[in-house]
């Protein structure tokens, strides 16, 4: 009876532990990407250059985390370019732009100035 | 003259011994028939062990007995030539029968009459008794019959030989004996209740039955259940939620049942980060992300009220006490009622922060989906019993998804405790 009990405590603390085993998501590039990312950095460098309103976000799409490159002039009407964490680039269709939602909050990385 | 006339007793014994039928017998064992049919099963060696001995008892007592008047005429002879006769004769009738007196001395019969030339009855069981002890034979040896060189085992073996009270034919006490099994196990039916004595033979078979079904109970069994429970999934909050539900189990072998049934449960899932990836593929297309506007789902929930069918094999790790299990199979089902709500963000990239609170849609969907096989069951329960026909278990229970369940293909599962109330059917 007691090793019953027993093993009826353990087996009941082990299936109440076993869904919070899954690891949280975490955002690639940690609290500052800008300097964590090597790529990120180069490109931050290379676009500091150009003119214009240019901006590098961060969020979340289809289950990764990706960078959004964007021009942020309200005039020019334009599509981001999304990065993953390597810093390769996404290949979205016209279909995946008409339908294109993150699904994560947007956070401002980067920004001309 | 003496030769001649033991020789025709001899033969008259022989024939009558040929012709002897015992109807009664046969009856005693249609009656036995009747009251226990062939269908119980015992097992082949019982069988064939009873026949065996049963066999070898008829063979040793027909082989005694066929050896008994041929005795009898041999000590007929050795008492008419020898004038020392080691026993005391009671002759009270044996003018016709002069052979008779060491045969009742044997069997202390008082009286021995028998005409020549009669055709012997048949022996009416009820007219005897079966002894009681072997005293009545043993006292009859004395040592000088041993001295005289008879054999000791003639007057010791027949111990269950039936003794005669009536002052029958010598000849009847005789034949009896050739059937002595039958008639004993007739005698033992009128002595001892035929009910207890059959029982005692079935004892082990009986036992072995109650073993077997200890509780009493017929391999089905009811229960029903509710629960609470956590729901997961990979981003969502966990909510707590409520089940119900039925469920049968029937039974496959002596540790594994067969578990079905029916539940009902509500399923709620939030997410505020890690929105799924079709999470808003039936609503209605927003305003997609421009480069300005990044659109993004800012918050996704999903409630669905499932009607699940589990099937399930339940392992009972102590079937005796049948108090504790562990279970596991695979569980389909639809969903009575499914809500999902999604609201959107617009994300400015020139300011850098949302340009708007959000906009929600919510859509409702019945019926419209049934997932098969794809959610796993694992649980255990442990039980206390507080009724022979009644119990109550504690199932903490896991349900893990396999696919995407829902129109949505959502993967969630969830987590909690069953309280079962189980009802056992009672075997006829």
């Amino acid at each position: 009876m007691n090793n019953k009990f027993i093993l009826f405590i353990g087996l009941s603390i082990c299936l109440a532990l076993s869904p919070s085993c899954e690891k949280p998501g975490v955002l690639c590039g940690g609290n500052d990407p800008g300097k964590d990312l090597p790529w990120l950095k180069q490109e931050i460098s290379r676009i500091s250059s150009l003119t214009g309103c240019n901006s590098i976000s961060r969020s979340s799409y289809k289950e990764q985390t990706v960078f959004i490159f964007s021009n942020c002039d309200p005039n020019i009407d334009s599509v981001p370019l999304l990065f993953d964490c390597d810093g390769k680039p996404l290949n979205l269709s016209v279909a995946d732009y008409q339908e294109l939602k993150f699904t994560g909050s947007i956070e401002l990385i980067w920004k001309s100035q | 003259m003496k030769e001649t006339e033991d020789q025709r007793i001899t033969d008259k014994f022989r024939q009558v011994f040929e012709d002897f039928e015992d109807p009664s017998s046969e009856a005693g064992w249609k009656e036995l028939r009747k009251k226990y049919p062939e269908a119980s099963r015992k097992p082949l060696f019982f069988w064939v062990g009873s026949a065996a001995a049963i066999l070898l008892l008829l063979s040793g007592l027909w082989f005694l007995n066929s050896r008994l008047p041929r005795e009898i005429a041999g000590k007929k002879n050795l008492a008419g030539e020898d004038s020392k006769v080691p026993y005391q004769v009671i002759p009270q009738d044996t003018s016709e029968l002069t052979s008779a007196p060491p045969i009742t001395e044997r069997f202390k019969l008082n009286e021995v009459h028998a005409n020549r030339g009669d055709k012997l009855p048949v022996p009416d069981l009820n007219e005897f008794e079966i002894a009681k002890t072997p005293e009545n034979y043993m006292d009859t040896v004395s040592s000088e019959n041993i001295s005289q060189g008879y054999p000791s085992e003639n007057i010791t073996r027949p111990l269950i030989n039936p003794v005669l009270t009536t002052r029958s034919e010598l000849t009847e006490k005789q034949f009896i004996s050739r059937d002595s099994l039958i008639n004993a196990l007739a005698k033992m039916s009128l002595i001892v209740p035929l009910k207890d004595f059959t029982a005692t033979i079935l004892l082990p078979v009986e036992n072995s039955k109650l073993s077997s079904e200890k509780s009493g109970t017929k391999g089905l069994s009811f229960s029903l259940y509710a629960g609470s429970y956590f729901n997961y999934a990979a981003g969502s909050e966990s909510d707590l939620n409520f089940g119900a539900g039925f469920s049968s189990d029937i039974r496959l072998s002596r540790n594994f049942k067969f578990s079905t049934g029916l539940n009902l449960a509500k399923n709620s899932l939030r997410y505020d980060q890690d929105i799924p990836v079709n999470a808003d593929r039936s609503f209605q297309s927003s305003a997609p992300s421009g480069s300005v506007n990044l659109v993004t789902i800012s918050n996704y929930k999903a409630e669905l009220l499932s009607l699940d069918i589990p099937i399930n094999i339940k392992y009972i790790i102590s079937p005796d006490k049948n108090d504790f299990y562990i279970l596991a199979g695979l569980s389909s089902g639809t969903y009575l009622r499914e809500t999902y709500g999604v609201q959107y963000q617009n994300f400015n990239t020139a300011l850098g922060a949302y340009s708007n609170q959000g906009q929600g849609q919510q859509i409702k969907k019945q019926l419209q989906d049934f997932d098969l096989a794809r959610t796993l069951n694992v649980s255990f329960g442990f039980s206390m019993r507080f009724s022979k026909t009644q119990k109550i278990t504690i199932e903490p229970f896991l349900k893990h998804p396999l696919a995407g369940l829902g129109t949505e293909n959502l993967k969630f599962g969830s987590s909690g405790i069953n309280l079962k109330l189980n009802f056992n059917s009672l075997k006829k």
